[in-house]
């Protein structure tokens, strides 16, 4: 979790310094928020997370909760037929084009829809702050 | 917690489990192209890794 933090922190410094900020901020809202965003899934795993807690009730939110991250990704791969296309793809392009460091973004929003738009918004900040 | 509670327990488990199973066993979910799909993103990542060595840009 600290080197989790830690590399989110670095990612925020290099966007405000490279003056991208409130782009990233809209692709984060867009995926969380935006159409068949993220924020039913992530309120169901904090839900499941709290109750599991409850040392009698544990083995129940355990197994709901890799239902629910093996529902996530099957429902992921029916939808966009592939769950790491796009942040492969983006992943390519970087290393073809050496990254666009200096670049105006160009990268459009999708407005969420699943874990393969997530995976393209994530690449897209990532190239966005030149790392 | 008593006997009847883990009993209780013990059974919405295996209700989970058992609804874990058929997600993973249906003919919807695609199981076994979701497991391709994952091999070849490795394959791409590897070949994306290696490829300042290997040369090919083709990836």
């Amino acid at each position: 979790m600290p080197v989790f933090l830690l590399i989110i922190g670095v990612l925020m410094m290099v966007l405000a310094v490279r003056g991208n900020t409130t782009y990233a901020i809209n692709l984060v809202k867009a995926d969380v928020l935006g159409t068949n965003g993220f924020v039913m899934w992530i309120l169901a795993v904090i839900v499941l997370v709290s109750l599991g807690h409850i040392k009698s009730i544990r083995p129940v939110t355990d197994a709901f909760l890799g239902l629910v991250i093996l529902v996530i990704i099957v429902y992921s791969y029916k939808n966009n037929n592939s769950i790491f296309s796009d942040f492969v793809s983006q992943v390519k392009e970087g290393v073809s084009t050496n990254g666009n460091c200096g670049q105006t973004p160009s990268a459009t929003i999708t407005g969420g829809g699943g874990g393969s738009s997530t995976a393209q918004n994530a690449a897209d900040i990532i190239a966005l702050a030149g790392v | 917690m008593g006997k009847f509670g883990e009993t209780i327990i013990t059974i919405m488990v295996a209700i989970i489990g058992l609804a874990t199973l058929s997600v993973i066993i249906s003919k919807n979910s695609n199981t076994s192209g979701l497991i391709k799909n994952i091999g070849n993103t490795f394959n791409s990542l590897l070949k994306v890794t290696v490829s300042p060595i290997s040369g090919s840009n083709s990836l």
